[in-house]
């Protein structure tokens, strides 16, 4: 398939207007039903009903940025890793950023710190289980395969925070803290408030801006090492900026919703399929289908029983079925 | 144009190779030579700068070349590898045109003056009809030409090639040796390995012959490539005959 540079302009383009539409329907449906009118009153400031400003405010706007939010940064992170990596198979929990968030939020639990602080801890061990496997890599590595001894200290980390994970499930309270942990575990946007929006954006936007800045540079980094320094990149400083960057997308955006696997791994390899693997393309692609993707999910999860379904389990579900048909429709285009 | 100068090259502790020195001017093809294990990639990443320079100069343009930033040098030196597969299959003129990142702002991406560069290369080395095929699916004799396209939109002024010949057909190694030659003929000063001791006659003025760690020895072709020194370097007795004209390398 070619895929044109109009063309995929144009595509870019559609995708950004299926997102706001997503996100204008999500804002209606719900348990609690608000009709076109009342939205757009609410938006306009006039003749609001006090239930359909709460409903709104503090329920359905909250909820349905943070999914556009955390599917949006799990995805870019998702093609940013996989190209530095050089694998399309790589996930932004590839370096240990999901285990250390999880292991820091249920250490906040366990210790019954603040919703704000369960989030500072764990965006603070996401990032420090990347620092952990990066500093691993370099004193192993320096210069013999820098990308594989990377991928193995993750590993390593990753394996680690799991088992801490574990001894605070051992120690917490099984009757109060265990569950909590265990549903935070899962991820979930049902709680999701616009302080904890306010708390991931800064780092969103901020990282989220220099990935797109940069996203040409990424096409050159596939190439190798040998390569792209040839080509003029300085690739080690290159490819720090970028693991810092999709680091702190996906900490940010764990420390608020959980562990919201797969999006990562599925989206970017979807937007391959519609725009190619261009990294000009492939970053904006994902951003928006990253976000309608979680977008379309969470509606499911809050409005397909009865019961809230957690976030996480869903997005599995649909995510690896879909990651197999991806896989068997499009073999060529990765191997 | 570049010149290297008792170049001491190796990793860490380990010297591979001693007291490297020769010199490639503009419109000249330098041949290196040596048998497998000997040290020719190493050469290479160390001109490169892949990896440190352990002892000696090289000079580019008269300017120290490990003084200059990368950058700078990638507008400098084209670097063709041997074709591999990437793990995304990009399109043909999105792989040439990343010849222009040395020429491009840390934000940007190539425009479309960059673009018609690139297919301006491609269509100079006989593949325009590739561009809008995907990269990963093409032969691997396409591949290296699709390289060499996007060394030459770095616009540089020396070409290091490793092995630009191997992994191809009898057909396409005599058509990548005739382009080798003409692509100094336009003015640039290539380097490039070769197993094939024949390409050296048929390309370039120039050899290096890697014996051993210390001695490196570099000159004319005709001068140096003698049947005993060839016998040496490979281990097996080799004759040279001159058929029409034209030298070639027998086993024998």
């Amino acid at each position: 398939m070619v895929h044109n540079e109009r063309k995929n302009k144009t595509l870019i383009i559609i995708l950004f207007f299926v997102t706001a539409f997503l996100a204008v329907i999500s804002m209606l449906y719900g348990r609690y039903h608000v009709s076109c009118q009342e939205l757009i009153n609410y938006f306009i400031g006039v003749n609001v009903d006090t239930s359909v400003n709460s409903a709104i405010g503090n329920v359905r706007l909250p909820r349905v940025l943070a999914a556009l939010i955390v599917g949006s940064a799990l995805s870019m992170s998702g093609a940013s890793y996989q190209g530095v990596f050089r694998n399309p198979m790589v996930s932004p929990d590839l370096l240990g950023a999901s285990a250390g968030a999880g292991f820091g939020a249920a250490l906040g639990i366990l210790l019954e710190f603040s919703p704000f602080g369960i989030q500072s801890v764990s965006f603070l061990f996401g990032l420090a289980a990347v620092g952990l496997s990066w500093l691993i890599s370099n004193s192993i590595g320096r210069n013999n395969n820098i990308i594989l001894v990377l991928i193995l200290s993750g590993m390593v980390i990753s394996a680690l925070f799991q088992a801490f994970i574990s001894g605070i499930k051992y120690l917490a309270d099984p009757y109060s803290k265990l569950p909590e942990i265990t549903f935070w575990l899962m991820g979930s946007l049902s709680t999701i408030t616009m302080s904890d929006l306010f708390f991931a954006l800064p780092f969103v936007i901020l990282s989220a801006t220099i990935l797109f800045l940069l996203r040409w540079r990424l096409n050159v980094l596939v190439f190798g090492d040998d390569e792209a320094v040839s080509l003029g990149i300085n690739t080690k400083k290159l490819r720090l900026i970028i693991i810092v960057c999709a680091t702190l997308l996906t900490a940010s955006v764990v420390s608020i919703s959980g562990q919201v696997g797969w999006v990562g791994l599925v989206i970017p390899h979807f937007c391959r399929m519609i725009v190619g693997p261009n990294y000009k393309y492939l970053i904006p692609a994902s951003l928006f289908v990253g976000g309608s993707y979680l977008l379309l999910v969470d509606n499911i999860a809050r409005n397909f029983l009865t019961v809230e379904i957690p976030l996480g389990i869903l997005t599995a579900v649909i995510g690896a079925p879909v990651f197999v048909f991806l896989l068997l429709k499009g073999r060529k285009e990765w191997c | 144009m570049l010149k290297l100068q008792n170049v001491k090259c190796g990793y860490g502790n380990n010297v591979i190779l001693n007291n490297v020195s020769f010199e490639v001017k503009a419109g000249e093809v330098v041949c290196i030579l040596g048998a497998n294990g000997v040290g020719k990639t190493t050469l290479f990443k160390t001109v490169l700068g892949h990896i440190p320079i352990l002892g000696g100069k090289i000079f580019l343009k008269e300017k120290m070349l490990n003084s200059m930033s990368i950058v700078d040098k990638a507008k400098e030196i084209g670097y063709v590898p041997q074709a591999h597969t990437p793990p995304f299959p990009f399109l043909v003129r999105d792989v040439a045109v990343m010849g222009r990142t040395a020429h491009l702002s840390v934000f940007s991406s190539p425009s479309k003056k960059d673009m018609y560069m690139a297919e301006e290369a491609l269509e100079s080395l006989g593949i325009g009809y590739l561009k809008d095929k995907v990269y990963t699916e093409i032969s691997g004799g396409e591949r290296q030409l699709v390289l060499i396209a996007r060394a030459l939109v770095q616009t540089p002024s020396v070409l290091i090639m490793d092995e630009p010949t191997s992994n191809l057909d009898f057909g396409n190694q005599m058509k990548a040796v005739k382009q080798v030659r003409k692509l100094a003929d336009s003015g640039l000063g290539v380097i490039m390995t070769t197993h094939y001791p024949d390409h050296v006659y048929q390309c370039a003025d120039k050899v290096t012959v890697i014996k051993n760690s210390k001695e490196i020895i570099f000159g004319n072709v005709d001068e140096t490539m003698k049947s005993e020194l060839l016998s040496e370097i490979y281990n097996i007795k080799v004759s040279v005959k001159n058929i029409d004209g034209k030298n070639i390398c027998i086993p024998v």
